[in-house]
């Protein structure tokens, strides 16, 4: 099934990907992030707070927002 | 459908309204006429030139229109190519994405407030506090009359309860300065975000970004947030009044740094010394220590002979006494000189 991943993290990418029927939240965090704590980052399902468990449905759009984003100054 | 889910659809639309006519401006590309043009002269001169029989001039004819078709080959490609859906129309935010994300910045922000004429979009974000540096709430005040190329001029980042950096006041926030966010590791998806008119993740990630500290980049730093201390008054001191030590690179106040005549640095005044001839402070590197007495003095108060004034004075007096008492004992031994003594010059020649 094909669901939206938007990955605001380092170059800020939007792409349909495709995943297995079943796929949770926390399989596709770690198949698109890596071994990086999720607690690090802000994940939403259709723009809704979710658990890990959660089972991703057709369509879906996931975002997934780092919590430290670092600023500059120029 | 209340009021209020009427007032954001309206808004939904406009915005979408807005991002859809950008891009299809953007799809407005001139078509390949003048190289069609050139085809079709080119084949005017090579119908002529076959039917004349000048077969030199078909040949170089019948290339030159092999290159232009080529040429008009790939200008049509090329625009084929543009006026085909890109990857990046197909990502913009439909009129219901942008209602959703509107309904849900009212669930991920206390206070979300817009306006249709002015074209205004704001969240106000909690209360920030950094390195236990209270900061405040901040607004984030969005302008989406052009979310594609209006990046980064179109968002300020205003403090609603202001508590701006000693040293600077147009800093309310380590990354923001004159309401402007330097974005830094935010730019990217940032700027991501506008283009596909994601407002739900555009506010996420710059209210993540006033929340995070960079102390490796900051306008102002937290530690000193609330003014740096003038090493010698003590009093807080403002970045234009603010001056280092070159030696030990404390910070001093404009009353309190010393500007060294010698060479012109500046110092604060542990780093200097009072020169005992003229009263001025100095750095070390440009005093001395006088040849005689060892007393401190710059390069201006010592002559010559590396001596203070004093020590120069009293040299000459001691000079001059020595030449007073070698002339007296001079004058003793004259009186056993001859009454009428050798010419100077003359000298006792052998006959």
């Amino acid at each position: 099934m094909k669901i939206l991943v938007i990955n605001n993290d380092g170059g800020g990418f939007a792409d349909y990907v495709d995943v297995a029927d079943g796929t949770t939240v926390a399989q596709l965090f770690e198949r698109q992030i890596g071994s990086t704590k999720p607690s690090h980052y802000l994940i939403r399902v259709n723009r809704q707070p979710c658990p890990a468990d959660q089972v991703l449905c057709e369509g879906d759009r996931i975002s997934i927002t780092p919590t430290k984003i670092e600023g500059a100054n120029s | 459908m209340t009021r209020q889910q009427r007032l954001l659809m309206r808004m939904a639309i406009a915005i979408h309204e807005r991002l859809h006519s950008k891009t299809t401006r953007d799809k407005c590309v001139a078509l390949p006429a003048a190289t069609w043009q050139r085809c079709e002269t080119l084949n005017r001169k090579l119908q002529r030139a076959t039917q004349r029989g000048w077969n030199v001039a078909t040949n170089r004819l019948n290339h030159d229109l092999r290159l232009a078709v080529e040429r008009l080959r790939l200008e049509v490609a090329e625009l084929d190519h543009g006026l085909r859906p890109s990857g990046r129309e197909d990502r913009i935010a439909t009129v219901g994405d942008i209602y959703s994300d509107l309904v849900a910045l009212h669930d991920e922000f206390e206070d979300v407030a817009f306006n249709l004429r002015q074209r205004t979009l704001s969240v106000t974000t909690e209360a920030i506090e950094l390195d236990s540096v209270y900061l405040g709430p901040f607004e984030i005040r969005l302008d989406w009359t052009d979310l594609l190329e209006g990046h980064p001029s179109n968002y300020r980042v205003i403090a609603v309860d202001p508590k701006p950096a000693a040293a600077n006041e147009s800093v309310t926030h380590p990354h923001v300065q004159d309401e402007a966010v330097c974005e830094g590791d935010g730019h990217q998806p940032i700027r991501k975000a506008l283009e596909r008119g994601c407002l739900l993740d555009f506010f996420l990630i710059v209210a993540n970004l006033l929340r995070t500290y960079n102390s490796g980049s900051p306008f102002v730093s937290l530690s000193d947030w609330h003014g740096v201390e003038c090493a010698d008054c003590g009093s807080t001191v403002c970045d234009d009044e603010r001056w280092t030590c070159e030696k030990c690179e404390t910070t001093v106040c404009g009353e309190c740094y010393y500007n060294c005549p010698g060479c012109d640095g500046i110092f604060c005044n542990e780093c200097t010394t009072r020169c005992e001839g003229c009263d001025d402070n100095h750095c070390s590197g440009c005093m001395k220590h006088c040849s005689r007495c060892d007393a401190e003095l710059c390069q201006g108060c010592l002559n010559d002979n590396e001596r203070c004034s004093d020590c120069h004075d009293q040299a000459l007096e001691e000079e001059a006494e020595e030449t007073e008492s070698d002339g007296s004992s001079h004058s003793r031994d004259d009186a056993d000189a001859p009454i009428q003594p050798h010419r100077v010059g003359q000298v006792a020649v052998p006959a």
